[in-house]
């Protein structure tokens, strides 16, 4: 049984930030949050994401668990404006019932045994830097117009966003000034694919507080907020190979 | 739900987690484990492996299970997911530049992530590449610039591309290299995927081997088995592992504990499992059986369509049977299957297909007498294309020349009964008889292509030494007499023109077909000169 109604602005940010790593994911609805886990077919990025129960405008949920195709999702979700309320109704005759004002939809889920959620790496990252989604964005799409290949660095006190192309390069840089904080013991540098980074970087734009971790040569860890601190997002981002290694 | 639960499916169950279960083809194991070995110290010059083998022998078992004894993370592409260029791209191609999440990130010796593709002598297209800006296209979030690419497009082609970027190694496992290869630009394809990628090849495995995975199957079930059932199991299981495990799997559902003979031989009664046979060896068998009801059951399992069967055995027949009188009968049956298998497309009569088929299995077989010794069955000369003499010299060009004719019509009516002429291999044929080349005005070395014989030879050179000498003589005897050589040529055109009007409807055709004919304004239509 489910019985769940939500503004439209908040599944918007559900539905596209988990796409910007699958097409297809498995909503697991708990009793007091719902908890999403997906990885990218190539293993390279993954998110983690939990929506407090509170974030919803009602939330009635025994522990069940759907499969949902997120561009249908996201086709559905493109009728409403922002104030709509999207109710979300799951019946034992295995369909989802989807309300957004006058339309009444219904979805066939997908079998979530096929959708198992991939464990969450656990690893030790040193260095942290928590700036604007909005500076960070604009860091990378500074270096989008250089290469694919961005350097992410933390030396003393200093976050450097870096490309170098062929001819071209671009240093884009913040103190512990321009930041919110900033933590690092050892300076660290990994490098990282802008085609993955790039998206969910337009995602995190209008977040106050983004949270990168990292590291020598390690996955990018990126953490942020969503819908007042109701919801929680932690992307996982594995590093280039460099060189022939 | 997040605890994992025993696979249904047993070929899943008891697929080899590990090294330690792995049967059979022991060589290949070896040289995949030095080859991922290479990749601890650097990138082999290689970054791929071709694994190639009939289904169920277990070679992604085998690359899964010494990866992950190594502690690597797998990343697995089945035919079952949509491989078209952009989706190899985006699972492989862009997982095979970056470190794998899934790796273990302590200090101390680095992992890598084994890319698998599986099947893919299925993937489309061709070797020649997808353009950029569509693949790029595909992933742009933009709807009215967004293409879709559907189904497998550009597969083959995505592929080149990962095996030459690719930073962590790429095992790929296929059934028919051949197909990989494609019909077209076969050699070439050929070359570009083993410049990146070595080929290993799987064999069945044997009968000791598969008498241990039954053992070991039924020790995790807790069934007990007859030492005869075994016996009958694994003997009628031609190596196919898959199959096997399938198999048990079934008897097991309808028995409770224990299988004896009798189980065995009721599901091998009820479903006698569909192997493909290999070609070669099925044929031997095909051209040894007694019977015709072996023949036609042997005959179906060669993965083989009727055509393409009749064509085989037409071809080996000749080669297989030296009595003459069978030869003769095996002949009339084939001609009855030529006759049958077309059937279908004249009135959808597709029962005929059933007997064209049967009957060339039969003509290969119950053509009276069972071959003895060594048989040296092969490849049908006329399926491969490229090769045939007329292709050779710009003979038919010549001919169509000569003769006055298309170059279609020289192909298809002239050729062949000039050939057949002079062909050695026919009991008929003068390679030595020079009149008609001669009248032609062909060269030495145009003649003894239309008589098929390999120019390298000696044997062959000396022919062309005389005829380059007849062609001498008789050009001095024709300053004397201006007329033999005319009158012969009109002896070919007499031939030509009678063939043409016996066939005259389909000529015709053929003229109007032929882009060589030169072409005159259409009757009833002045010209402005």
């Amino acid at each position: 049984m489910l019985n769940i109604t939500a503004r439209s602005d908040l599944m918007r940010t559900i539905i596209d930030t988990l796409n910007v790593v699958v097409e297809e994911a498995r909503f697991d609805f708990n009793e007091d949050a719902l908890n999403i886990r997906v990885v990218d077919p190539s293993h390279v990025a993954m998110i983690q994401m939990n929506v407090d129960a509170a974030a919803f405008e009602r939330y009635e949920v025994e522990n069940s668990s759907l499969g949902f195709d997120l561009p249908k999702m996201k086709d559905l979700l493109s009728l409403a404006t922002s104030g709509d309320m999207v109710e979300m109704d799951y019946d034992k005759n295995g369909q989802v019932n989807i309300n957004l004002g006058k339309i009444d939809r219904v979805i066939r889920p997908l079998d979530p045994a096929n959708l198992s959620p991939p464990n969450v790496p656990d690893l030790p990252l040193n260095a942290m830097v928590d700036l604007k989604g909005n500076d960070l964005s604009q860091a990378l799409r500074a270096a989008r117009q250089v290469g694919d290949l961005v350097n992410l660095s933390l030396e003393d006190n200093l976050f450097t966003v870096h490309v170098s192309g062929d001819t071209d390069s671009v240093n884009v840089s913040y103190n512990s000034d321009e930041v919110n904080s900033i933590e690092c013991a050892s300076p660290v540098r990994s490098q990282f694919s802008l085609t993955y980074l790039l998206p969910i970087a337009r995602i995190m734009a209008s977040v106050d507080s983004v949270r990168l971790r990292f590291d020598e040569n390690k996955p990018l860890k990126i953490e942020f907020e969503f819908a007042d601190g109701a919801g929680s997002v932690t992307y996982f981002l594995a590093p280039r190979v460099e060189g022939d290694l | 739900m997040e605890h994992p639960v025993q696979p249904t499916d047993w070929t899943e169950r008891y697929r080899p987690a590990s090294q330690k279960e792995l049967e059979g083809n022991d060589s290949a194991r070896r040289r995949i484990q030095s080859w991922l070995k290479e990749w601890d110290g650097g990138m082999p010059n290689k970054r791929g492996l071709l694994l190639v083998g009939p289904p169920g022998v277990g070679k992604t078992t085998m690359a899964r299970a010494i990866a992950i004894d190594k502690g690597w993370n797998v990343i697995e592409l089945n035919a079952s997911d949509e491989r078209n260029a952009p989706a190899i791209r985006r699972a492989a191609t862009r997982g095979s530049m970056h470190h794998s999440l899934f790796e273990s990130y302590d200090e101390g010796e680095r992992q890598k992530t084994l890319i698998l593709l599986d099947e893919v002598d299925h993937l489309g297209g061709s070797f020649a590449s997808m353009s950029e800006k569509r693949i790029h296209n595909s992933f742009i979030a933009d709807e009215e610039k967004k293409v879709t690419i559907k189904g497998d497009s550009g597969g083959k082609a995505e592929l080149l591309n990962l095996l030459q970027k690719t930073k962590q190694p790429i095992i790929m496992a296929c059934n028919d290299a051949m197909r990989l290869w494609g019909g077209v630009n076969r050699r070439s394809s050929e070359d570009k995927v083993k410049k990146l990628a070595e080929l290993i090849a799987f064999k069945r495995v044997s009968e000791d081997a598969r008498r241990r995975i039954i053992q070991r199957v039924l020790k995790g079930e807790g069934y007990s088995i007859d030492p005869g059932a075994i016996d009958l199991l694994v003997r009628s299981n031609a190596g196919d592992l898959r199959a096997l495990v399938k198999d048990l799997q079934t008897i097991c559902s309808i028995t409770n504990e224990h299988i004896d003979l009798n189980a065995v031989k009721g599901m091998l009664e009820l479903g006698r499992r569909d192997t493909a046979v290999d070609l070669f060896p099925g044929l031997e068998k095909l051209y040894r059986s007694k019977t015709a009801k072996s023949a036609v059951s042997i005959a179906r399992l060669l993965d083989k369509d009727p055509d393409q069967m009749a064509a085989w055995v037409t071809w080996n027949n000749s080669i297989v049977h030296t009595n003459r009188k069978s030869i003769h009968r095996g002949a009339r049956a084939l001609s009855q299957a030529d006759i049958a298998l077309p059937v279908r497309f004249t009135n959808r009569a597709y029962r005929s297909w059933y007997w064209g088929s049967n009957l060339s299995t039969l003509a290969a077989s119950v053509i009276g007498d069972v071959p003895q010794g060594r048989l040296s069955m092969s490849y049908p000369g006329f399926l491969r294309r490229g090769n045939e003499p007329w292709r050779k010299l710009g003979l038919i060009e010549k001919l169509a020349d000569t003769c006055g004719c298309s170059k279609k019509a020289a192909t298809r009516e002239l050729f062949p009964p000039l050939a057949a002429l002079h062909s050695t291999e026919i009991t008929s044929g003068d390679s030595l008889d020079f009149s008609i080349s001669m009248a032609l005005g062909f060269a030495g070395d145009e003649h003894v292509a239309l008589c098929g014989l390999d120019s390298r030879l000696k044997a062959t050179q000396k022919i062309i030494e005389k005829y380059d000498k007849q062609v001498e003589d008789e050009k001095t005897k024709s300053d004397f007499s201006t007329d033999v050589k005319g009158s012969s040529v009109n002896d070919a055109s007499a031939i030509t023109n009678s063939k043409k009007a016996s066939e005259s409807a389909e000529s015709e055709e053929e003229a109007v077909e032929g882009d060589d004919e030169p072409q005159g304004p259409p009757a009833g239509q002045s010209t402005l000169f």
